[in-house]
């Protein structure tokens, strides 16, 4: 039997109406990031002006942060629309393993002086 | 009977198919990038960590990246803004390149690409300048004071060993103290006060991996290993973008039948523009 490539078994030629639509929803996801960003720069030099508390700003940056990131691999990424099985091996391990992370160093980060006084 | 077994056990996981519906190389890329994201995770988490163990003298960005090419004065964040807005319109080129590719549109994937490239390679400037102003530092410098302690106004008594104290102006009359009185101002030492504290004192310039005149110096220590690691990612990014495009022009997709190679490096590249939305939130923004 001949060898075929393995990728152009799951290779689908797209058609130019496919891909008309595609560039609109990544120009549209373009202009949202870019949106996000310019008001998160703005946040940044401006907060203090608007009498924003520094609490409340740090969490919006957070989610917008998130949201920045949800929309690169979503869309960028493709990761949304590929199978169920590859979303959920890609999406759940690094996910359980970077909120442990945080959640480790915030929850331990307390013994810090305790360590230093240790060491020295 | 043994036609009915077949059937029945023929599932997206008894074997000759992918279950992930994707080829080999495209999976292992992206077990790639969650390993490398969990790299970065542990980095950016270390930063907050010493951050806050030394939130009394950490540099605030605001006060350290306030240069724009060819501008004046003060203006915080606008540099890093165009550097974000540089690599999300390289990230745009770069997922057009690959649509392109999708309808095996040749000519398509060899502008966007081209495109990506350049905005790869602006970026890389952009921060070599950036680097550069950090290295050479301000023109006044500031002064690391040596072991000892001093008392604040309010009482309260703070080591001064290895702490950085910055001139309020470049007659350096006046030293801006890294602790905050109760309305949130930093204290501020003059006169013989002034003398006796900088006796020992050394004054300092720019940043590198010992000293950085903005503050702590691990502050310096963790732009220079994140953003470089970073850049790091962003510059191979350009080469494997290259050797794709000199591919693209060669023919060799064409003959393939399919441009999956751009598609793989398109989540590479994807994956630099994740990683820098992160480090511009948690290094420029809070």
């Amino acid at each position: 039997m001949e060898h075929q490539d393995e990728s152009l078994r799951y290779f689908h030629k797209k058609t130019a109406d496919e891909g008309a639509h595609t560039r609109k929803l990544v120009w549209r996801i373009f202009w949202i990031l870019l949106a996000v960003t310019s008001l998160e720069i703005l946040l940044g030099l401006y907060y203090k002006e608007w009498e924003l508390s520094w609490n409340f700003v740090k969490t919006t940056f957070l989610l917008l942060t998130v949201a920045k990131a949800y929309l690169i691999v979503a869309y960028y990424m493709h990761l949304k629309h590929e199978n169920s099985f590859l979303i959920k091996i890609i999406a759940i391990p690094y996910i359980v393993l970077a909120v442990y992370l945080t959640l480790l160093v915030l929850n331990e980060g307390i013994y810090s002086d305790l360590m230093e006084r240790w060491l020295w | 009977m043994s036609q009915h077994n077949h059937t029945a056990v023929k599932s997206d996981w008894s074997g000759g198919i992918s279950p992930f519906k994707t080829s080999y190389g495209k999976l292992m890329m992206w077990f790639f990038l969650v390993s490398d994201a969990l790299t970065f995770s542990g980095f950016l988490v270390a930063y907050g960590f010493y951050r806050h163990y030394f939130i009394d003298v950490w540099p605030s960005a605001e006060n350290v990246f306030t240069h724009f090419p060819f501008l004046h004065g003060n203006h915080p964040l606008l540099y890093v803004g165009l550097m974000t807005f540089i690599l999300i319109m390289s990230s745009v080129t770069m997922v057009l390149a690959v649509e392109s590719g999708q309808r095996l549109y040749k000519k398509g994937v060899k502008i966007w690409l081209s495109l990506t490239i350049v905005g790869g390679l602006i970026f890389l400037g952009s921060q070599a300048w950036e680097w550069g102003h950090f290295i050479k530092g301000t023109e006044a410098g500031s002064v690391q004071l040596s072991t000892g302690y001093y008392q604040l106004p309010d009482g309260e008594v703070k080591s001064t060993d290895g702490v950085i104290a910055r001139w309020s102006d470049s007659t350096k009359q006046e030293l801006i103290l890294p602790w905050k009185n109760k309305d949130d101002a930093y204290y501020t030492v003059n006169g013989t006060e002034l003398v006796n504290l900088t006796k020992k004192a050394t004054q300092v310039q720019g940043a590198n991996l010992t000293v950085n005149e903005y503050g702590h110096k691990l502050f310096g220590n963790f732009f220079f290993f994140i953003t470089g690691f970073h850049g790091l990612h962003v510059f191979s990014g350009v080469i494997l973008n290259l050797i794709v495009l000199l591919n693209v022009f060669k023919g060799t997709y064409e003959k393939r039948g399919h441009y999956e190679m751009v598609e793989k490096v398109g989540l590479y590249w994807h994956f630099v523009d994740l990683v820098w939305v992160f480090i511009f939130t948690f290094f420029y923004l809070i």
